[in-house]
């Protein structure tokens, strides 16, 4: 029977990146195709169960839990197509970042921007909304334009910014609640170099040129030592450009390359130590203050056993329904704690600062806010909600967690063991 | 050939506190390496506590014919050292070198800077 699942999984122990979310689902499946992953939502949807489809795992938030089944799609992998007078580029849902960025780059084709690091799934990174920095940039989600989605009664839903454009604002960060993406469509430009130039500056002496130089650079975010005090600023510019060597006298360059875009922007694929991160998206306006009164706390109370980085990036407005950027330009800013030392105090006590700034939290990231809060802080949370009603009528994707954090009835988990095989 | 590969600094303290500009006077901790040699020295540093097993290596490169005063405040992987608890450090590099230790207590305007050449090991 073509329907039945192949590589799969019973009691498979499932862990995210830090190690923090552990769990053992009933099954991890990882379907061949399109009609296989079709085969499973339907079935899982006729005994009342539970999907959940990981990304890479990077999250920190349990997004990918459930104790039914957990689909991987690392079986449907690769580019399916690019069109370069289109600008557009089509991946499978199962394909990395890193491969994503790797095979544009070989067409000469290129995003317009990425986070940190390549290691995600683009379908896991586009699904939390997922960034970079840069004024001028929307979350990754923003580069979707269009794809193939298998929806909660086992469907296919194809959609573009033409002929959909509600359910492309609900489908860009959906975390996995409206539908599993097989294919995505993104926007994608000729591929480019840029200059990276990285400097170590007092916090004192660069504070006050911070709005100037997210202004005057295509990619600026900085990166505050708690203990030091001191800051190292990033800088990246097609060579030759941003913010004048002689301005930035203030700061002393520890770095200077130039690359390819994929190996530009990316800093830190080879991550040895790993570590939580939780991280809100506060109006642009209100950045530089916010930022002032964390520095304030982790001086006043973090100082001794919090050693890691605060984050600092700026990311442009879109109208994606639940995008940290919906409707408003941000600044993010991320704590960061060694996975293996506590994180829960130290971002308890930061968290309530981020609220009192409107902050909306990174939906991958230790946060801990749930529907009630969450609904508040997104003026379409309805509109998402009508959208998720339609494409996923029993709830199928609707993990407990889900259930909190979105709203929605978890589904009952009534099937026998095993009753998925069928 | 200038140096020792291992170093022992049995004094360390981060105290808590701090007066006057930051990071100069930030109350801190600090191996100063030497390497005299004409290669890069990988440094490997392992901290010692009183009531807990030994924390590292923390790795750091001293560049070929530089020294790098490495602060023990900044130290962020593994994880960070504590402030206000005693530790002690043992350094391993792959080249000979020279280590000395430093430590500003600025916890109160009038501050204190003490310095001692580390220890060397036998090789
Ligand atoms: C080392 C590290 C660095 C990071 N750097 C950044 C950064 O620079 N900027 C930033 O904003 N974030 C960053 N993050 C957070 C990370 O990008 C997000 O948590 C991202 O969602 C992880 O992607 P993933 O592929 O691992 O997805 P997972 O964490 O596995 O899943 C995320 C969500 O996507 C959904 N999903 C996965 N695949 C599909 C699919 N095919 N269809 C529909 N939904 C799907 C899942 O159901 C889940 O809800 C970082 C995380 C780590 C660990």
């Amino acid at each position: 029977m073509d329907e039945e699942p192949r590589d799969e999984e019973a009691n498979a122990t499932w862990t995210n990146w830090s190690g923090s979310v552990s769990f053992e689902p009933d099954r991890i499946l990882e379907p061949e195709n399109e009609d296989e992953l079709r085969a499973i939502v339907r079935r899982c949807a006729e005994e009342g169960r539970t999907v959940r489809v990981a990304g890479e795992g990077h999250s920190w938030t349990p997004v990918v839990e459930t104790d039914d089944v957990v689909v991987s799609l690392g079986n449907m992998t690769g580019l399916v197509s690019c069109d370069a007078d289109a600008g557009t580029a089509t991946v499978r849902g199962g394909t990395t970042l890193d491969e994503a960025v790797t095979e544009l780059h070989e067409r000469n084709l290129a995003m317009e921007n990425l986070g940190d690091v390549t290691l995600q799934k683009v379908a896991g990174a586009v699904g939390t909304g997922t960034h970079g920095t840069g004024p001028a940039f929307e979350n990754l989600a923003g580069s979707l334009v269009g794809g193939r989605l298998v929806t909660g009664t086992g469907e296919v839903r194809e959609f573009d910014a033409e002929s959909d454009p509600d359910l492309l604002d609900a489908v860009r960060v959906s975390l996995g609640s409206l539908g599993i993406l097989t294919e995505l469509r993104l926007d994608v430009r000729p591929t480019y170099k840029l200059q990276r130039r990285e400097y170590c500056a007092r916090f004192e002496d660069a504070w006050g040129h911070f709005e100037e130089l997210v202004e005057e650079n295509r990619n600026f975010d900085f990166y505050w030592y708690p203990r030091s005090d001191e800051v190292k600023l990033r800088l990246l510019n097609p060579p030759g450009g941003g913010t004048d060597a002689s301005d930035l006298e203030y700061a002393t360059l520890v770095e200077l390359d130039t690359n390819w875009w994929h190996e530009a922007i990316p800093a830190h694929n080879e991550i040895g130590r790993k570590f939580e991160e939780m991280e809100y998206a506060v109006p642009r306006e209100v950045g530089e203050e916010c930022f002032l009164e964390v520095r304030d706390r982790v001086k006043e109370r973090w100082r001794s056993d919090v050693g890691w980085r605060l984050l600092v990036r700026t990311v442009a407005a879109d109208e994606t329904y639940l995008s940290t950027e919906y409707d408003r330009e941000t600044v993010t800013i991320s704590c960061i704690q060694n996975a293996e030392l506590d994180h829960e105090e130290y971002f308890e006590d930061i968290e309530p600062i981020f609220r009192e700034y409107d902050g909306r939290p990174h939906w991958g990231k230790n946060h801990t806010l749930r529907a009630p809060e969450l609904s508040e802080l997104y003026p379409e949370w309805d509109r998402f909600q009508e959208v998720r009603r339609e494409l996923d009528p029993e709830g199928v994707f609707t993990s407990e967690y889900l259930a909190d954090l979105l709203g929605g009835v978890a589904a009952d988990r009534t099937a026998p063991s095993g009753g998925v095989r069928g | 050939m200038v140096g020792k590969h291992s170093w022992a600094i049995p004094e360390g303290f981060i105290p808590e506190g701090s007066t006057g500009p930051e990071p100069e006077m930030t109350s801190h901790g600090t191996v100063c390496v030497l390497n005299t040699q004409e290669e890069d020295a990988t440094v490997e540093i392992t901290v010692y506590f009183t009531d807990r097993e030994p924390v590292g290596p923390y790795e750091e490169t001293v560049p070929a014919e530089r020294t790098s005063h490495i602060r023990f405040n900044d130290l962020e992987e593994p994880e960070p050292i504590p402030r206000g608890e005693d530790f002690a450090t043992v350094i391993e590099s792959d080249v000979p070198v020279v280590c000395q230790h430093t430590r500003l207590d600025s916890r109160q305007a009038e501050n204190a800077l003490l310095s001692t050449i580390a220890h060397p090991g036998d090789s």
